[in-house]
This record gives structure tokens, sequence and C-alpha cells, in this order.
């Protein structure tokens, strides 16, 4: 399922942003979508984080959202080195993030299945933080299709 | 952006947000969400946003969604994604800049040109 909809140029290895809002926008201006739906879909975010954070603890958030401005389902891995203050769950700073965005029509329900699939690779990291050694997002695209493959 | 169909983007997006949040199967994904009191925030901030739609077209979207689970869909590619029917050459080959409110002539729905 995710090899469908991850690519090493959607992979950020080193995140500069210091903040929540910050770094949702870093994460989104990957997709490079013009600037008024990049505003939607971004407001759309902070809406969605201000109900309760995507940090789901263990240093991973998945934030995640779906908008009419969007024309198909996005994924975007970011990896902070220094970490981000997310409002996680654990209270401890996020450094891998999974940002989800999708269109409303959904006729297979393929939004939830992959959020849950994402979520369930998160499980799967949050056992492990081997992935801070990675140095190139193919490495990093490698690493995730793997581990998506391995039995829970 | 027309200032109406911007607010009825982000009406259209904030009725998925609490539609998602009521979802079972979301809620069994580990997001750790008040619902009760999360629904009361979305809310508000729904009315919010319907406060700044005239009514003619907010009762107009109040329809669609009952009818299609939605008030607004993109066209992509010249295609409605909410009926998949092809809008007229004559309607597509016009620029299209989300400048006013327009609706689909098969389905009805507000649209907006992604």
């Amino acid at each position: 399922m995710l090899e469908n909809l991850i690519s090493e140029d959607r992979v950020i290895l080193d995140l500069k942003s210091k903040t929540k809002d910050e770094v949702l926008k870093e994460l989104l201006s990957v997709l490079k979508l013009p600037e008024e739906r990049e505003k939607i879909v971004l407001d759309a975010l902070k809406k969605r984080e201000s109900i309760g954070s995507t940090g789901i603890g263990k240093g991973i958030a998945i934030p995640h959202v779906r908008s009419v401005v969007l024309d198909d389902v996005y994924l975007v891995v970011g990896l902070s080195r220094e970490g981000v203050d997310f409002d996680s769950l654990d209270g401890k700073p996020v450094h891998l993030f999974f940002l989800l965005c999708a269109p409303p029509q959904d006729p297979g329900t393929t939004y939830l299945l992959t959020l849950g699939k994402i979520a369930q690779i998160a499980r799967k990291l949050a056992r492990r933080n081997d992935y801070m050694d990675i140095k190139t997002p193919e490495e990093f695209v490698r690493y995730l299709l793997k581990l998506e493959e391995e039995e829970e | 952006m027309n200032k109406i169909l911007e607010a009825l983007i982000t009406l259209n997006d904030l009725d998925l947000m609490i539609e998602e949040i009521k979802n079972p199967n979301y809620r069994d994904l580990g997001f750790e969400i008040d619902v009760q009191q999360k629904l009361e925030a979305l809310e508000k901030a729904r009315d919010e946003i319907r406060s700044k739609i005239p009514e003619n077209i907010l009762r107009k979207y109040d329809i669609l969604k009952k009818r299609y689970h939605r008030g607004v869909s993109p066209i992509i590619g010249g295609v409605c994604m909410n009926c998949f029917v092809r809008l007229p050459i004559s309607i597509v080959s016009q620029p299209h800049d989300n400048e006013k409110v327009e609706t689909c002539p098969n389905c009805g729905i507000f649209i907006y040109w992604a």
C-alpha cells in the first residue's frame, strides 16, 4: 500500500522547523501546491491539531487532513534531528512526521486504510530509533517499505 | 479566490473533520480526542463559517450535503469528482480562477476548479 504513496522527493531528512505550525508548513511545502490551496490545507491541518495533537508519542506524529482543494492522496515523511514540540501524548518532542493529505472523495476508504497502515508502522517505529541514522531519502523509503512488510 | 467559495470549502472541510472524529474506525487508530468537548469546539467554528455564507447558498449546501454527504466538489481534468460526469467543453474551455461560485451542471454541487 505504501509503495504507491511514498517517494524520495516527499521525504525530508533535515526538517528545519522548531514549532508545530512551522513544521506543518514545511512538510506541506513539499507538495508545491498553489498558494491559495496550500493556505486552505494548512488552515485545516491546524484546525485538526487544535482538537487534539496527532503526536502519538515516542517521537512520532501523523498530522492528517482531508480537503476539497486536494486532487489526490499525498504522503510526506519528515525527520527532525532536534525534535519539535508537538503537544504529543507523552509530552516528548517529535522527530518523525507522517503528513497525510487526501481529497474528500474516497470510494475505497483508501484514506482511513492508509491512515491505519501508517499508524501500524508508527507502532513498529516506536520500538526502535535506528531510523535516526538514515542518511538519504532513498534509504528511508526502503526502510519504511521493509517495515511495512514485517509482522507486527 | 471568491470569499464565499472559500468559506464553502472551509465549511466542507470542517464537516469532513466532524464526521471523521465521530467515526469509531477513526477513533480506533489511537488518536486521543475528547470527542464531546472537541465536537463542541468544531461545531462552534462551523457556525462561525456558516455566518459568512449567504442564506440561499447555505440552504443549497445543506440540501447537497444531505444528498451527497458533501456540498463542494473539485473538478479535476474537466470531470466533477462528485458525479464523475465530464463537464461540457464549452464550460471547461473557459478560464477558471475560482473567482465565482459555480455549480456542476449535472449534479448541482458547488464546484472548485482544482
